[in-house]
């Protein structure tokens, strides 16, 4: 193959340079449009929940004055400036299952009745060292742009860890079975408070919003068992229920019926009084007028007894008195009616 | 127009110049970065603030850009004993960045490679302070004995001089992100826990049925307390009234017994005789003699 002379070469080049002549020619207005979208790149407007933190080659421009709020944004193009926007109101969430089980959570997993591989099947070992399954979820939102981006690499991360360090700490203090009932409010709160100071202290930028609990509860292996000590517990608080109930009615019950026998009482008392003092007042009536005639009263009262007496009797016989001082042996009275 | 044209272009040769020379002889040092200039392969000078940086064109001079931001670093499992001789498995993290980037960069060279000198590094000093501390300290319902933070202290402490002296890396924090039992433990820690809760169970009832039952003695005796104190007031209410009325009786009846009793008789009389009595009288009693005697 034989070597181009210059000439040559100039010659097999002369086409393309006349295009490129003729289209910096024909296209300056578009290459001086360009040019300006180019400067134009990094003015922007920030909106109102976010802030711009504006790099100039790197460094932040004026330090922490590059965090700059919403508004119009006017930074030259890169590679001299660079605008970070960051969503700084904007709540983000991160879920926390590192306590959980999370890979066999599949509900066709075969589930060995004593087994549980802890490299696969996260948990929190409790103060009296039973297991129990937590997850979390945590919001947060970034409370200083410049730490969240520059000075740690991965601050959700950073959050995730504290979250599973501090459940995992504070279940250790923490019996399962408080936990597990009245507890889990004060994990929350514990736990929450915790990761914030954590968080606080290496600077994090990042604010935790909220945390909620979203699983927590035993091993699936014997979830039956805590669902029987509920039941056990549910039994045993109806019998109470029921104990209670019977209280309830019988003590009124008994009340009432001594408050009656009582009034009873008072009421006889009353009538028997009543009775005594106007027998009383009868009494006294007879004597004076026995003072007066007393053979004509008690002749009186005699003969009322008597009538009242024998005018309510079964049967009312006569018999002629005895000649002598007695009757005659063959006297025979024949009486009717039941021989008892 | 030639000429403009002509300047035009002169312009653009320049500007590619310039931007050529600039990406020759300068180095960007992001914020949270540090570079170390490394002048034929030997590190020359460590650029440690953020900003732009003079510097020899390729292959005189070359960077290499350390990320000096802080980094969240996970141990392996590992199984360990405590010094009651249980076995346990503490998974660790430790929150690290670069202080030193040239001796970080001569020595480790890169975050993985850091992450593996750390996992090394934590895991030895875990081992060793786990030896000497009880379960308890980790996890026990007495708050006395708990010492997660005095351990969690003692880990840093143990390990913050070697990780900056070897490795040029400051650690702010470690902690401990899961406490779990080896796999063999587990199992037994299983059957205790159904045994606790068949255990539970049966002290629910025994209790519910203990409290059910003190609740229905009770309200019995307070039945019966109730009823023997209505029957012991209406018993004196009673007894008051009779002796009231014995007493009025008595004041009475005291001014003329006889006629007491001769009325007394009469009412016996009246309260003797019934509808089933048969009363047999001798005509000649009184008042019946009238019958025969007019």
């Amino acid at each position: 193959m034989s070597r181009r002379s210059p000439s040559e070469w100039r010659k097999l080049a002369l086409p393309a340079i006349a295009f490129a002549t003729a289209a910096f020619n024909r296209l300056h207005w578009l290459m001086a449009l360009l040019l300006l979208a180019y400067l134009g790149s990094n003015v922007r407007r920030i909106q109102p929940d976010e802030v711009a933190v504006v790099l100039r080659f790197g460094g932040l421009v004026d330090g922490r004055a590059a965090v700059k709020e919403a508004g119009l944004l006017l930074a030259w193009p890169k590679p001299i400036d660079e605008v970070v926007v960051l969503p700084v109101e904007k709540v983000f969430e991160v879920e926390v299952r590192d306590l959980y089980h999370t890979f066999d959570s599949a509900p066709s997993s075969p589930l060995s009745r004593n087994d549980m591989n802890p490299a696969k099947t996260g948990y929190a070992l409790t103060a009296d060292h039973n297991i129990v399954h937590l997850s979390f979820t945590a919001r947060y939102s970034i409370s200083d742009p410049i730490a969240f981006v520059f000075e740690n690499n991965a601050s959700d991360q950073i959050l995730r860890t504290y979250v599973g360090t501090e459940a995992t700490r504070i279940a250790g203090s923490m019996s399962v079975d408080e936990m597990l009932t009245n507890g889990r409010a004060d994990l929350v709160a514990k736990v929450k408070t915790s990761v914030q100071t954590r968080l606080d202290a290496i600077a994090a930028g990042v604010e935790l919003v909220s945390l909620e609990l979203t699983e927590l509860g035993p091993p699936r292996q014997i979830a039956s068992d805590f669902t029987a000590v509920q039941s056990a517990e549910i039994e045993s608080q109806t019998k109470q229920r029921k104990a209670e109930e019977y209280r309830a009615s019988q003590l009124p019950l008994a009340k009432a019926a001594a408050s009656k026998k009582i009034l009873t009482a008072k009421a006889d008392a009353r009538r028997l009084l009543a009775k005594a003092k106007a027998d009383a007042e009868q009494f006294n009536a007879l004597v004076v007028e026995a003072k007066k005639n007393s053979a004509a009263l008690r002749i009186r009262l005699y003969r009322e007894a008597l009538e009242r007496s024998l005018s309510g009797v079964g049967s009312l016989r006569f018999v002629p008195p005895p000649i002598g001082l007695r009757y005659d042996d063959q006297f025979r009275l024949t009486l009717k009616g039941n021989s008892q | 127009m030639g000429r403009t044209m002509t300047r035009l272009r002169i312009g653009a040769g320049l500007a590619a110049l310039i931007l050529l020379l600039f990406v020759a002889f300068t180095q960007v040092v992001k914020q949270g970065e540090s570079a170390i200039m490394l002048r034929f392969g030997k590190p020359a000078r460590v650029l440690e603030h953020p900003g732009l940086h003079l510097k020899w064109p390729w292959p005189i001079e070359e960077a290499a850009v350390i990320d000096m931001r802080r980094h969240n670093f996970h141990t392996r499992h590992t199984e360990m004993l405590t010094a009651d001789k249980k076995n346990i498995i503490l998974l660790s993290f430790a929150i690290w960045s670069v202080q030193d980037p040239l001796l970080f960069h001569q020595s480790v060279g890169s975050i993985t490679t850091a992450e593996s000198k750390l996992d090394g590094l934590i895991t030895n000093a875990k081992i060793g302070l786990l030896g000497k501390t009880q379960l308890s300290a980790l996890a026990s319902t007495d708050s006395d004995l708990l010492a997660v933070d005095t351990i969690e202290d003692d880990l840093l402490e143990k390990i913050k001089e070697t990780a900056l002296s070897e490795y040029g890396i400051s650690i702010v924090d470690v902690g401990f992100n899961r406490l779990s039992l080896p796999k063999a433990n587990v199992s037994a820690v299983l059957k205790q826990m159904r045994a606790e809760r068949k255990q539970f169970a049966a002290k629910h009832l025994a209790e519910g049925e203990e409290l059910a039952s003190s609740i229905r003695s009770e309200t019995d005796l307070s039945v019966a307390e109730i009823e023997a104190d209505a029957l012991e007031k209406s018993a004196t209410i009673k007894g008051d009234s009779e002796a009231k009325a014995a007493k009025i009786y008595g004041d009475a009846h005291g001014q003329d017994p006889d006629l007491y009793r001769f009325l007394r008789s009469l009412e016996s009389l009246d309260t003797v005789l019934g509808s089933r009595t048969q009363v047999i009288l001798r005509t000649d009693s009184e008042p019946f003699e009238l019958l025969v005697q007019p």
